[in-house]
């Protein structure tokens, strides 16, 4: 009995081919960057093992004093005594102590964003300033006045009186002012410390805060990084 | 007499060569290790000068060092420092500047205070950090900077946590070569830290930051890749003049952030804008101020909205200090 088969349909063996010429492409794209990313790596030679000759040597010791010299100068900016410093990226707050570390507490820092107002055509950066401060002044159950950019956060229309700014919680039972209008404060949301959240102000848990508090003093250097 | 003549000159090299091996340094090596170290430490006096953070990324070592002032606050070890665009160093003493230089910190991806939230948007709850379930989005641990010398940074972070989809994710990731797209640039530096690091980083790091790179042994950098140390300009100590005694302060000014012009969000908050001291004078007397300031103006800076009808340093209602900072 002759049975004639069914062959395939024309339209497949220009796909198969269509399909293996694309999976090849894949495989010599793949294999190419490979061969980039390996071909390119450094390789770090061996030190060379020459003996330096006597000009090398002269200036070797030269380059010796140097380094001494540097370290000196580099070691002498280094402060000492009390001072703070805070790690924005791991919203850490650290006390020091004649160089030995006295307490370790989560913070919180600045979220980085920004905000604006399209009516007064204002703009806000709610970082932390990195660098080199003071403690300007320390304040016992500060009260908050809220600036406009809190009502506008809000939703709510920004207030006409001062009695409607005011905040009496919000920042916790001590404030330490680091000038421009930055402080190291408390907070009513602890569980959000850790965070970078903030609108620019260091937040710190109760218990850290009154220590912070009772160590520094005005003057204290406070280092943001 | 010729033998004799050659012994002494093999024995006062072997001579020259034992003093030198007890001082720890004999070979070229040595001498071109001491040259790197040199240049890296007249960057370090420069960015110490400058008094703003810095980050030392250091690829012979394998690390990133955060320093302030002289002092490493942070080190954070690095998988792998890739940096395509290298020289091979030369025979002869290279430049200072091509084994170690600075960059400075221009613009990272995805910067939040590059589009700014709008009430509309905050209404929305974008950014109620009170609120759980509205907290910020979580940093990246793969991002790209820019930087105003001819240089790319990509900071990739590896997932700790091994993966299938991670695994593949970092593979593929890896394998496309780091850097900014688009641009003349003279080296590409790519930076393998783990996740939380990578994301730490990225929230440390702001416009106008300051990194110093040393070139991997044997190598060196292209001459107008980096800027010499003299480039950087010295900062002035944040001294703060205590308020005279008697004298109640007029409150905390009432500045969070500073405002910045629209266009300028960039710019703002930049490392040392704020750490630029009001005023300058004696050193700060180590006695505890607890003065009761008055509560100030919503922002000397700005124009109120409207006229207060109320005076701007009354007494605050639970008599305690007034501020103007906050949150």
């Amino acid at each position: 009995m002759n049975m004639e088969l069914p062959g395939p349909p024309r339209g497949d063996g220009r796909l198969r081919r269509l399909g293996l010429f694309l999976v090849t492409g894949l495989l010599v794209l793949l294999v190419a960057l490979l061969w980039y990313r390996l071909g390119t790596r450094l390789e770090t030679p061996p030190p060379d093992p020459t003996p330096m000759s006597a000009a090398e040597q002269k200036e070797y010791r030269a380059l010796q004093q140097r380094a001494e010299s540097l370290e000196a100068q580099i070691k002498a900016f280094r402060p000492t005594g009390t001072y703070l410093v805070i790690d924005t990226g791991r919203n850490l707050l650290s006390l020091y102590k004649n160089n030995t570390k006295a307490l370790e507490a989560v913070c919180s820092t600045g979220s980085g964003r920004a905000l604006s107002d399209p009516v007064g055509h204002r703009l806000w950066v709610f970082d932390t300033p990195r660098g080199e401060f003071t403690i300007r002044n320390k304040y016992p159950n500060p009260v908050w006045i809220k600036p406009d950019w809190a009502f506008l956060e809000e939703g709510e229309p920004i207030p006409r009186n001062l009695a409607a700014r005011l905040a009496p919680e919000e920042l916790g039972a001590y404030a330490m002012d680091l000038g421009d209008g930055y402080l190291i404060h408390g907070t009513l949301y602890e569980r959000a410390l850790g965070l970078s959240i903030t609108h620019g102000c260091v937040r710190l848990g109760d218990r850290d805060l009154e220590s912070v508090y009772r160590t520094v003093r005005v003057g204290t250097p406070v280092y943001i990084f | 007499m010729a033998l004799a003549a050659l012994l002494a000159v093999a024995a006062a090299v072997s001579f020259a060569a034992a003093r030198a091996a007890r001082e720890g340094a004999s070979t070229r090596g040595d001498l071109d290790r001491l040259r790197r170290r040199v240049a890296l430490l007249e960057c370090e006096l420069a960015l110490a000068r400058s008094r703003k953070p810095y980050l030392i990324v250091d690829a012979p070592g394998h690390r990133l060092l955060y320093g302030l002032l002289g002092m490493t606050v942070r080190e954070i070890p690095a998988g792998e420092i890739r940096i395509d665009g290298l020289k091979r160093a030369p025979g002869a003493a290279p430049a200072p500047v091509t084994l170690a230089g600075i960059m400075t910190l221009k613009e990272k991806e995805n910067d939040p205070r590059l589009a700014p939230l709008t009430p509309e948007q905050i209404e929305a709850g974008a950014s109620d950090e009170n609120v759980a379930d509205a907290l910020p989005p979580e940093a990246p641990a793969d991002f790209r900077v820019q930087l105003n010398q001819p240089v790319a940074l990509r900071v990739e972070g590896v997932p700790e946590k091994d993966g299938v989809f991670a695994g593949a994710t970092g593979f593929w990731r890896r394998l496309l070569p780091g850097g900014n797209r688009g641009g003349s640039v003279a080296l590409r530096l790519t930076v393998h830290v783990e996740e939380t690091a990578a994301r730490e980083m990225y929230r440390s790091l702001v416009p106008g930051y300051l990194l110093a790179l040393v070139a991997p042994t044997g190598y060196v950098f292209q001459d107008a890749a980096l800027e010499s140390p003299r480039a950087v300009k010295p900062g002035r100590p944040a001294r703060f003049a205590a308020p005279p005694p008697g004298s109640a302060p007029q409150g905390v000014p009432f500045v969070i952030p500073p405002p910045v012009p629209e266009g300028a969000a960039g710019e703002a908050g930049s490392t040392g804008e704020a750490a630029e001291p009001a005023s300058e004078g004696a050193p700060a007397p180590a006695v505890e101020a607890t003065p009761e300031p008055a509560p100030g103006p919503s922002d000397p800076r700005e124009t109120p909205p409207e006229p207060q009808p109320e005076p701007p340093h009354g007494a605050p209602p639970s008599g305690s200090a007034g501020m103007g900072g906050g949150a």
